[in-house]
């Protein structure tokens, strides 16, 4: 069955613009997909990546205990500015602070982000490791200065544009693509009817992605104009839409006032109230010195029958009144429900690791689908119309979109190793990342100058999986947790992953060695053949 | 094989699509979710799912602005759009 095409004109349009969007974003793309595709794991290889928080203790701790903790060792933290604190969890335990420190100049103010061992109640502001934050950051290209989330975010926005084009050049064989797997015929129909299927099998994901990701970096351009003109300029009246935290209002002229024990007592009322169908996430503190302090908890269902799984309640601290109360099945606003589902969606947060799984793998499918595209850009290019020195460029882009994607892969196995490795030296941050960066771009140099894509690829493969091997190596060398000796999940869980990622890498270089390569040079057939064994070619099919 | 060029246009024309594509795009949609945003009973849902439909719409305006044959119209059709989405803002801002 086929479904009413466009006219020659609208087609022609439509996948020129694909062709264009897809390559203008596509190196960018690759990136940010598979550093997000291992950013979803974040919290699980946290206590891999941190082997001094392995013996880290699950103790819980009373938030007005944290607090006395931070007085005591923090000079100058602002009680009275927005403090969140989240509680420890079995794959992070470790109390993360979010605070504001009143300059010795009594201007402005200094943003703070610390650590605390709910064990020995230490706080310490210095980072102990890195990779699932450089990953994280690198997922939004955020090691760019400035430019880095905007260039992201506008990615995100072309990626919409770049997959509705898409769509639409297939629209007319969209019922009939869908399930042409096929692995007959040349390598180029291969590569295109692959990216054809799997960007249309993705495409909800993809479309998710593009526009979740749009969300979160272009924000302020959406929000704008409802600010200016319904909201006096002031975002958190719109904040409050989505958080009910962000509704409470403060008087700055507020007289001061003493709590001491109201935040113990009430966190132990939550905990009565609430710990029975709740786990306790975070709280979020403004005004704690003064009278209308207020004290906002975000907890989250055990109930696994909903999406918005989150709670809020929010509490005055002089004399414990509830100031609202959102919980999920019990009339929790629409508003709220939205804006937690845009990030559950983002963040596989919804559905254990089963889901998180299928994230990774169609993470890896749209990086597949990028890669494939470039390969059609160039294939497609291959013959007689085009002069040598019109080739050599696309053969040299190609080249350079290969190196520099390929290589992302040995270089995060690189990460992994160079975290473990560089254990207790100072800068320890600054050292690791280095090492990514430099071995990235290292990589990438020698993939390059392998001349064709089929050696580059192998290069990548072979270096991918002997580095992957060695990751579960270096972890027990250096820290002793072999992956037959530990009994934390997360840990021999990531060292596990490398191993069959190694495996698999190598298994790959190895087969597929026939001497007809994935990328034949196509000049010998006619441009006709070419033209005919193209996609959606409309002559054609 | 790539896309027929007789149908692209080229030079001015094609800043001029370019630019009022994207940009045009931006103030057609933002216009658009503000003046259904104006309407008090929809308000907050209107701007909570215009965290979606705000850069969907967007992507879609640039994609049907390479779909005119000439830049102008496109530029005049996009500021059109746009001047009437700001007049019901307008109208409904002195009900309100």
């Amino acid at each position: 069955m086929k479904l009413k095409g466009f006219g020659n004109r609208a087609y022609n349009i439509f996948f020129h613009l694909h062709t264009v969007s897809g390559i203008v974003i596509s190196g960018a793309l690759f990136v940010i997909f598979f550093a997000g595709a291992f950013t979803l794991f974040k919290a699980e290889f946290y206590l891999w990546e941190n082997p001094r928080a392995r013996k880290g203790s699950l103790v819980q701790i009373n938030p007005e205990e944290i607090l006395d903790k931070v007085r005591e060792q923090l000079a100058g933290f602002d009680f009275d500015d927005d403090t969140f604190i989240t509680f420890p969890t079995a794959s992070q335990p470790v109390i993360n602070l979010y605070g504001h420190i009143k300059p010795a100049s009594g201007e402005g103010e200094i943003h703070y982000a610390g650590k605390m061992n709910p064990g020995d109640s230490k706080l310490y502001e210095t980072v102990e490791s890195t990779v699932g934050e450089t990953l994280y950051r690198l997922h939004f290209l955020d090691q760019i200065p400035y430019a880095g989330r905007w260039l992201a975010g506008f990615i995100s926005l072309f990626f919409v544009f770049a997959s509705i084009t898409g769509l639409l050049v297939h629209w007319k064989n969209m019922l009939n693509k869908f399930w042409a797997f096929s692995f007959k015929g040349a390598r180029k129909q291969v590569w295109t009817n692959s990216h054809t299927v799997l960007g249309l099998l993705g495409l909800p994901y993809q479309l998710m992605y593009a526009v979740t990701g749009a969300f979160y970096l272009l924000l302020i351009l959406a929000l704008m104009p409802a600010v200016m003109v319904l909201y006096e300029g002031k975002p958190e009246r719109v904040y409050a839409l989505a958080y009910p935290a962000y509704g409470v209002g403060y008087d700055d002229d507020a007289p001061r006032a003493v709590h001491t024990g109201r935040l113990a007592a009430l966190h132990d009322r939550v905990k009565g109230l609430y710990e029975k169908d709740y786990d306790i996430l975070a709280v979020q503190l403004h005004h704690l010195n003064r009278e209308d302090a207020a004290v906002n908890y975000r907890l989250v269902s055990r109930d696994k029958s909903f999406f918005s799984s989150h709670g809020y309640v929010g509490y005055r601290l002089g004399d414990g009144s509830e100031i609202y109360k959102e919980l999920p099945g019990e009339g929790k606003k629409f508003t709220y429900k939205v804006i937690e589902a845009f990030s559950h969606l983002h963040f596989a947060s919804f559905g254990g690791m089963f889901v998180k799984g299928i994230y990774f793998i169609m993470a890896l499918f749209t990086c597949y689908v990028i890669v494939s595209g470039i390969l059609i850009w160039k294939e497609a290019r291959n013959n007689r119309s085009y002069t040598p020195k019109q080739k050599k460029f696309h053969h040299r882009v190609t080249l350079i979109f290969l190196s520099l994607c390929f290589s992302l892969f040995p270089a995060i196995a690189l990460l992994f190793m160079a975290e473990i490795g560089l254990q207790g030296i100072e800068n320890h941050t600054l050292w690791v990342n280095a090492a990514f960066f430099t071995g990235w771009l290292a990589l990438a140099i020698a993939g390059f100058s392998l001349k064709t894509e089929k050696k580059l690829t192998r290069f990548c493969l072979v270096t991918g999986g002997l580095l992957s091997l060695s990751v579960p190596l270096a972890n027990g060398l250096v820290t002793g947790d072999w992956l037959w000796k530990t009994v934390s999940v997360h840990i021999w869980g990531t060292d596990l992953f490398w191993l069959l990622a190694g495996g698999l890498c190598l298994a790959l270089s190895a087969g597929g060695r026939k001497p007809e390569g994935a990328f034949t040079d196509d000049s010998r057939r006619s441009t006709r053949q070419i033209l005919r064994s193209a996609p959606g070619f409309r002559s054609g099919i | 094989m790539p896309a027929n060029i007789k149908y692209l246009s080229s030079g001015g024309q094609r800043a001029l699509k370019i630019s009022g594509s994207i940009l045009g795009g931006y103030f057609v949609s933002a216009s658009f979710h503000l003046m259904i945003a104006c309407f008090s009973a929809v308000r907050a849902y209107a701007i909570v799912i215009s965290g979606m439909t705000f850069f969907l719409l967007w992507a879609v305006l640039m994609i049907a602005g390479f779909l005119f044959r000439s830049g102008w119209k496109l530029w005049g059709v996009y500021s059109l759009l746009t001047l009437l989405f700001m007049l019901v803002i307008v109208l409904l801002k002195q009900d309100a």
